[in-house]
C-alpha cells in the first residue's frame, strides 16, 4: 500500500488531483490500447510535472518512466507501467501533515 | 612628463642620409621610421602614423610629391606636418612644393643648424588634436574588472568590486567557480543597487536566473554558515 | 508598496490548483488560466505584474517559446515573464530565456523557489522564505565582470570614457573592442556627469605599456573632425 503524506495546506485542492489522476488511468488504457505512443508520452511528461509537487514523487517517476518508454515505443515497457501507475492511484493512501 | 618626443618617418633613398638624419632626430630625443622608397614609405605611413615626415621629393624620379596625396588619404584634415628635401634648388621644385602646402623645405646638402632650426620652428606644433567624435565601432568597448564572489544561494550571488552599480541591468559574470559548479549557462541580473562597503569597495547581489534543479543540487552541496 | 498581481497559464488544472495555494499563502494576488485566449485577455483586464508561463503549453512541442514571443509582442518588455517547465537542458533554458522570459522555473514546482524568484522580482524584501547564502571559500572567489563603456575622447596622453556606473579610483581595468584588444589601465579620475547620467572615467596611455596603441591612437585621432569647423 503505497502511502503519501500531504500537507494539509493541499487538503482543498487534492480531490481534484486524485479525480484527474483517476481520469488519466482510463486514458493511459486507452492509449495503450491504440498505441498511441505520442500522447503517452505526453501525458507521461504532464502528470510527472505535477505529481511532485503534490508530494506524489513516486507516481511522478511513474510517469516519466512512461514518458521514455513511450518514446522507444517499447509496449510491453509501456504496460508494465501503466499497470504500476493505475495500481498505484487505487490504493495510495493519503496522511496529511 | 612632457611628451616632446615625437614620431617622424624619414622617407629618402640615399641611405646616407637617412642615417644621418636619424642619429641627429634621434638624438633630440624622437622616434625615427624610415624608408628608402614608397612602397615602404607607405607601409610604414599606414602602420606608425608619424607625427611629420621628412620627404625627399627627388625620390623614385621626382614622384615624391605624389606621395604627399597618400598622406593626405589617411590625414584628410592635414595634422601630419611635412618637411620635404630636395637635392635641388630649382625653382620648379620650389613652386610645386609651394602647391602642395607643406611645412618646410630643406634643401640638401642639409646641416645640423639648419635642421634643427627647423626642427626647433616645427616641434611645438608637432601633435595630433584630441579625438572627440569617434566612429560608433571604435566608441563601444567593453570594460573588464575583477571582483570577488563572496556567497551564493539559490537565487542569488554577491560580489565584491570597486564598481558601484545603480540601474538594474544583466551581468556578464566569468569565474572559475560558476564553471566548476556548471552554472555558467546562468544570468545574472543586478535588481538593487550596490551598497558601499568602504570606500571604493561595494558589494553587488545579482540575482541567478535558469537554473534547472540539477544546478540548484550543486548549489546546496556548498556549506552555509551553519553547515 | 508595490502590487502583485500573478497570472498564471497552465493547461494542466492540478499545477493551477497548486500554484494557487501557494500564492494565497504567501499573500499574493492570483488569477488563473488554460487557455491562450483566456490568457490575453486577463492580461488585459487584471492586469498581472507577473505571469507564470507553462512552456509545454499546447500540441506542439516548442509551442511555449512561440507563445513568450507572441506575448511579449503583445504585451510588450515590462512584464516579468516566469516559464515553467519539466525540461531542464541549458539550451532549453536558454531558448526560453532568449524568446524573451525573464526567468525559468522546474516542474516539479518547489514553493521556495518560487517564492523567492517572486520575491526579488517583485522586490518584496521577506526575510522568512529566503535561502540562506553560502559563502565562498576565498581560493574560489575569484572573478571577472564587464561593462560597457563609450569613448568620449581620446588622446596620446590620456581617454576618457562614459560610464553608467561608478568605478573607483585606482580600479584596474581591461578595455575589449577591434582596437583595444584587452590592454590594461588604471583609472586615474571618476567624474560624476549629471547631464549624461554617468560617469566620466579618465586613463592615461603608458608609452611602455601602451606601445602597439599609440599608432591606432594616432589613427583614430586623424581621422577625427576638427570641432570648430562649419
Amino acid at each position: 500500500m503505497p502511502k503519501v503524506q500531504v500537507d494539509s495546506e493541499l487538503k482543498e485542492i487534492l480531490p481534484t488531483f486524485l479525480k484527474n489522476r483517476n481520469t488519466d488511468c482510463v486514458k493511459l488504457s486507452e492509449l495503450l490500447a491504440n498505441k498511441d505512443f505520442e500522447s503517452l508520452k505526453k501525458l507521461g511528461h504532464k502528470v510527472s510535472g505535477s505529481s511532485g509537487g503534490y508530494g506524489f514523487s513516486e507516481l511522478g517517476d511513474i510517469a516519466k518512466k512512461i514518458e521514455i518508454s513511450a518514446s522507444s515505443q517499447n509496449e510491453e515497457e509501456i504496460k508494465n507501467l501503466v499497470d504500476q501507475f493505475i495500481n498505484y492511484v487505487q490504493s495510495v493512501e493519503v496522511e496529511y501533515v | 612628463m612632457a611628451v616632446k618626443s615625437k614620431v617622424i618617418l624619414l622617407i629618402d633613398d640615399d641611405l646616407d642620409m637617412l642615417n644621418y638624419l636619424r642619429k641627429l632626430l634621434e638624438n633630440v630625443g624622437h622616434t625615427i621610421h624610415t624608408a628608402q622608397d614608397l612602397k615602404t614609405a607607405q607601409h610604414k605611413l599606414t602602420t606608425v602614423f608619424p607625427h611629420l615626415v621628412l620627404l625627399d621629393i627627388n625620390i623614385e624620379d621626382e614622384n615624391g610629391f605624389t606621395f604627399i596625396d597618400e598622406i593626405r588619404k589617411v590625414d584628410p584634415y592635414k595634422r601630419i606636418k611635412i618637411i620635404m628635401i630636395s637635392s635641388l634648388s630649382s625653382k620648379k621644385a620650389l613652386a610645386t612644393s609651394k602647391n602642395y602646402e607643406t611645412d618646410g623645405y630643406l634643401v640638401k646638402p642639409v646641416n645640423n643648424d639648419i635642421l634643427l632650426t627647423t626642427m626647433k620652428k616645427i616641434s611645438p606644433n608637432l601633435g595630433f588634436p584630441e579625438a572627440n567624435k569617434l566612429e560608433r565601432n571604435f566608441a563601444g568597448v567593453m570594460c573588464k574588472l575583477i571582483g570577488n564572489i563572496t556567497k551564493i544561494s539559490e537565487v542569488k550571488l554577491t560580489f565584491r568590486s570597486k564598481v558601484k552599480f545603480t540601474e538594474k541591468q544583466k551581468l556578464n559574470l566569468n569565474s572559475a567557480f560558476i564553471d566548476k559548479l556548471e552554472i555558467d549557462h546562468a544570468q545574472f541580473i543586478i535588481q538593487k543597487p550596490s551598497i558601499d562597503v568602504s570606500p571604493g569597495v561595494y558589494d553587488t547581489e545579482a540575482q541567478i536566473i535558469g537554473l534547472n534543479d540539477n544546478d540548484l543540487k550543486e548549489i546546496r552541496k556548498i556549506k552555509t554558515k551553519k553547515g | 508598496m508595490k502590487q502583485r498581481k500573478i497570472l498564471t497559464i497552465d493547461d494542466d488544472e492540478d499545477v493551477n490548483n497548486l500554484i494557487s495555494v501557494i500564492l494565497k499563502k504567501n499573500d499574493y494576488d492570483y488569477r488563473t488560466c488554460e487557455d491562450i485566449k483566456e490568457y490575453f485577455s486577463q492580461v488585459v483586464q487584471y492586469q498581472p505584474n507577473l505571469c507564470l508561463v507553462d512552456l509545454n503549453l499546447g500540441n506542439f512541442e516548442g509551442f511555449g517559446f512561440g507563445i513568450i514571443e507572441t506575448m511579449r509582442k503583445k504585451i510588450g518588455h515590462d512584464m516579468i515573464i516566469i516559464v515553467m517547465s519539466r525540461r531542464s537542458k541549458p539550451e532549453d533554458i536558454n531558448r526560453a530565456l532568449e524568446c524573451g522570459a525573464n526567468d525559468y522555473i522546474q516542474k516539479p514546482i518547489d514553493e521556495n523557489i518560487l517564492i523567492s524568484k517572486l520575491n526579488i522580482f517583485l522586490e518584496k524584501n521577506n526575510d522568512d522564505i529566503s535561502f540562506p547564502d553560502r559563502p565562498i571559500p576565498g581560493g574560489d572567489q575569484d572573478a571577472t565582470f564587464e561593462i560597457p563603456m563609450n569613448i568620449t575622447s581620446i588622446s596620446e596622453k590620456s581617454i576618457f570614457l562614459y560610464s553608467r556606473s561608478y568605478i573607483a579610483k585606482g580600479s584596474l581595468i581591461s578595455l575589449h573592442n577591434s582596437f583595444f584588444k584587452g590592454f590594461k589601465f588604471g583609472v586615474q579620475s571618476v567624474t560624476l556627469n549629471r547631464e549624461l547620467g554617468g560617469y566620466i572615467i579618465e586613463i592615461h596611455v603608458d608609452k611602455e605599456e601602451h606601445t602597439e596603441l599609440l599608432p591606432e591612437i594616432r589613427k583614430m585621432m586623424l581621422q577625427c573632425p576638427p570641432v570648430d569647423e562649419d
